[in-house]
């Protein structure tokens, strides 16, 4: 399998070095009975490969619809995704996905859930099944390789869904709004455990998120959107130092950053600076 | 069985057991109370003294419904999740299979099974026939829901880890999916397929319990009768929770979760 750390290496007069994902010009319109919606317009993005993006917005930005996009559940009308340099016309298998449901099935014992992307490719189970019980020991589940998803709590499935988007390598990881659902403990609980997780491995994440402190925490980058139609607004670099702690949110830095986004949210009109 | 499972559906039935017993012992005393004849009600006592007498009679009839019962199941099982396959990864079979099974089910059987006898003579044949007729409807109808009640969301990540192929999707997706709503559906339909098997038997039978019930009440039996269709009741019994064992069996995650759910 090539890692992305080889290639950074490779110079190609095509393609800038290190070019992980590029979004070009992408546009998203709906069609229906009542007329066409923008869901995102002109939307144009370089992602080298391996860092983290953070996509943040409120609802109905488009924010998922890019993240669908992406992972070629849905086909933009205008513009392209080229995930290091081949276009993205569908689902592709060197992406892993994360839902804001965990959506694990019922019938699978976590080892199983976990195994499900390489099952499902039909690959041998003896190739994989260690990196699974890794993955799962990583997120602290290895008392739980044998049980079945309800017995888990909701961070904890959460978690086994990661590890299943994780199991094989994928170049790309896409999360959309994984922890939206979680209280606020087990949300930054996920958080370090991502970032520790994200450390360990080289792929490219795009982390969709409508909380501002979880986008500045976890990116290396932060994408403000838009919306009505889906734009870009604000491309900010996160330059905090990994891994990063949970008190690094009391620091001046952070702040500067999270007001940074925030003043964004308010000149467009989505956020209010008083009431 | 084991000790431990004895006690444990002891616990899980000891209401239904008593009030079984309590019924029968009210039905025994107000027979003997009230004088009622033995040709329009027997007491309980007669009825288990006919079944002690005979056994093997009641057995060699028992035998055949059940089998011709089962036999109705099965092939119901196996065309309902077929068809309901069908109508789910197609829509032009949707709109014409559909229409037809409502109107079929909206037949009576009854009205139809001397056809049957027609077509296919009067041994085993019809009442597995008829039995399945009537016992696919449930399995369609509750596979069909079964299979499009998944979280479109999780279409979504089928297509992202297997690609676009349907079918894949629909084995490693949908089809589990809906194991836990079939199962629901075979409980309804297995009590259906042995109305099919004795309403088989009342058109034209040489053997088995509904022949056997035709047979006493031309000789004005009513104790076997009643014999008859205690047997009957046994055997319906004994199918309806043959079906939810092998659920246990097959669907483990399933029971654990509906047990744990259950106690809260």
């Amino acid at each position: 399998m090539n890692t992305v750390a080889a290639d950074a290496g490779v110079i190609s007069a095509a393609l800038p070095v290190e070019t992980g994902l590029s979004i070009t010009q992408l546009g998203k319109t709906y069609c229906s009975a009542r007329g066409s919606t923008a869901a995102l317009q002109d939307v144009t993005l370089e992602i080298p490969a391996g860092r983290f993006v953070s996509v943040v917005g409120p609802s109905g930005c488009g924010k998922s619809t890019l993240l669908r996009c992406i992972a070629g559940l849905e086909q933009p009308t205008a513009g392209e995704i080229r995930l290091r340099g081949k276009p993205v016309t569908g689902p592709s298998p060197s992406m892993g996905i994360v839902f804001q449901r965990d959506l694990l099935l019922d019938w699978r014992t976590i080892l199983d859930n976990v195994l499900f992307t390489t099952d499902c490719r039909g690959q041998a189970r003896e190739a994989w099944i260690e990196r699974a019980r890794d993955l799962l020991d990583v997120f602290g589940l290895e008392s739980f390789h044998n049980r079945y998803p309800w017995e888990l709590s909701g961070g904890m499935r959460q978690r086994v869904a990661i590890c299943r988007a994780l199991i094989d390598e994928p170049e790309l990881l896409l999360m959309d709004e994984p922890f939206a659902a979680l209280d606020a403990f087990t949300r930054d609980d996920l958080n370090l455990e991502l970032q520790k997780i994200s450390l360990q491995t080289a792929c490219t994440t795009i982390f969709i998120t409508h909380n501002i402190n979880e986008a500045v925490f976890l990116g290396d980058q932060v994408v403000v959107m838009d919306r009505r139609p889906g734009r870009i607004a604000l491309v900010l670099d996160i330059d905090l130092p990994r891994p990063r702690r949970l008190s690094i949110r009391e620091s001046a830095e952070f702040a500067a950053y999270s007001r940074t986004v925030r003043h964004t949210f308010e000149e467009l009109g989505i956020l209010r600076s008083s009431a | 069985m084991n000790t431990n499972a004895m006690t444990a559906w002891l616990r899980d039935t000891r209401l239904a057991l008593a009030a079984c017993v309590l019924g029968l012992l009210a039905w025994e005393l107000a027979v003997r109370a009230l004088g009622i004849p033995v040709y329009l009600l027997p007491a309980p006592s007669a009825i288990l003294a006919a079944l002690a007498a005979d056994p093997m009679l009641f057995l060699y009839h028992a035998a055949y419904t059940v089998q011709a019962a089962l036999t109705g199941f099965a092939v119901a099982v196996a065309a309902g999740v077929a068809m309901a396959i069908l109508i789910v990864q197609s829509s032009p079979v949707e709109r014409t299979l559909y229409p037809f099974l409502v109107t079929l089910n909206s037949i009576p059987k009854v009205a139809i099974a001397p056809l049957f006898i027609v077509w296919m003579g009067t041994g085993l044949e019809p009442k597995v026939a008829i039995a399945a007729m009537i016992a696919v409807f449930p399995i369609v109808i509750d596979m069909v829901h079964g299979l499009r009640s998944v979280d479109p969301d999780m279409i979504d990540l089928g297509k992202s880890v297997c690609g676009p192929g349907r079918m894949k999707i629909l084995w490693r997706i949908r089809f589990p999916h809906a194991l836990p709503t079939l199962f629901a559906g075979m409980k309804v339909s297995i009590s259906l397929a042995l109305i099919g098997a004795i309403v088989g038997e009342f058109v034209a039978a040489r053997r088995g319990l509904g022949y056997l019930i035709l047979m006493a009440q031309g000789q004005f039996d009513v104790v076997r009768m009643f014999a008859a269709i205690a047997v009957l009741c046994v055997a319906g019994l004994a199918l309806f929770y043959l079906v939810g064992y092998s659920e246990r069996l097959l669907l483990p995650w399933q029971t654990a979760r509906r047990k744990a759910t259950a106690q809260q």
